[in-house]
């Protein structure tokens, strides 16, 4: 009896240290602002286009997810961009791109996914984020971590 | 001694074959433009300009397409040196949504380096060379005949 029991609580044990590997860390951030490249090269970060004369209302942000980070399976999801969202919000896996050997600066953990336009390039350097979006609608949204 | 004369023969055919398949074709693209995106999702294309403001043409050489190590070579930081450029796969190409019935004939290679990232965009004759990081741009350019 006694050894069953030890077996029931070592597979317990099992499953829970297998639950607390797969779990997904889910980080959400608020796309409110857009990087733009003047004729000059030089970069600024500006406000969101306005829609309709008026500033963009901050509820309709695009918000983005990004869930499994550090695991080989890492998914995102956004509403309102294009080229990750199908008129409702869906999960699509993003893939890394490896770093080649090299030292010096290092501008964050670079991910990427196509889609039937073109690109899209997910930039996470600590609590900012950078969506480059690539192709035919060419476009760099940023925005900041919000948990 | 026929019979030896016959394996080495084949032997000689095989090894040309084999160097056949395995030979890259190099690209040559020249890249003289510079494609500026303001606020408003307007794309437009400036000349690539020196520091004097003189126009300028940069070659871009691409060898291995079609097998499963290419190597690009251009006058850039990220591919000062012939380096290997990784393919992005359309994996998700199905999935995601299609705002019409354009879909994106390119091919895209990246390239990690210390600074961001360099992406290529292979379209027929035309490429684009979009570098993402500490000093973003895109250059744009056409194939050398």
């Amino acid at each position: 009896m006694k050894i069953f029991i030890t077996c029931i609580l070592l597979f317990i044990c099992f499953l829970f240290i297998n639950v607390g590997n797969v779990w997904a860390e889910i980080r959400t951030y608020t796309l409110d602002h857009q990087e733009v490249i003047d004729k000059a090269n030089v970069m600024k970060i500006d406000n969101l286009p306005i829609l309709a004369g008026e500033k963009m209302d901050k509820r309709i942000y695009p918000e983005l997810i990004i869930a499994g980070l550090g695991t080989n399976h890492i998914t995102a999801s956004c509403n309102d961009i294009y080229s990750l969202i199908s008129g409702t919000s869906r999960e699509i896996q993003i893939y890394p791109m490896d770093k080649n050997d090299g030292s010096g600066a290092d501008v964050g953990d670079w991910y990427y996914v196509t889609y039937s336009q073109g690109v899209t390039i997910i930039q996470i350097n600590g609590e900012i984020v950078k969506v480059h979006v690539l192709g035919k609608f060419p476009m760099t949204y940023v925005g900041k971590r919000n948990n | 001694m026929n019979k030896f004369l016959i394996i080495l023969l084949l032997f000689i055919i095989c090894q040309f074959q084999l160097t056949t398949f395995s030979w890259a074709k190099i690209r040559t693209y020249s890249l003289n433009k510079i494609e500026v995106t303001d606020g408003a999702g307007n794309v437009k294309l400036l000349p690539l300009l020196t520091d004097e403001s003189k126009p300028m043409t940069m070659n871009l050489n691409i060898a291995g397409l079609g097998t499963n190590r290419v190597s690009a070579q251009c006058g850039i930081f990220s591919l000062a040196l012939e380096t290997q450029i990784f393919p992005m796969e359309k994996h998700n190409s199905d999935l995601l949504p299609r705002l019409d019935d354009a879909t994106d004939k390119a091919k895209w290679f990246y390239v990690r380096h210390d600074q961001g990232v360099t992406l290529i965009e292979l379209k027929g004759d035309d490429v684009k060379v979009h570098n993402l990081g500490l000093v973003p741009y895109t250059y744009v350019g056409k194939r050398q005949k």
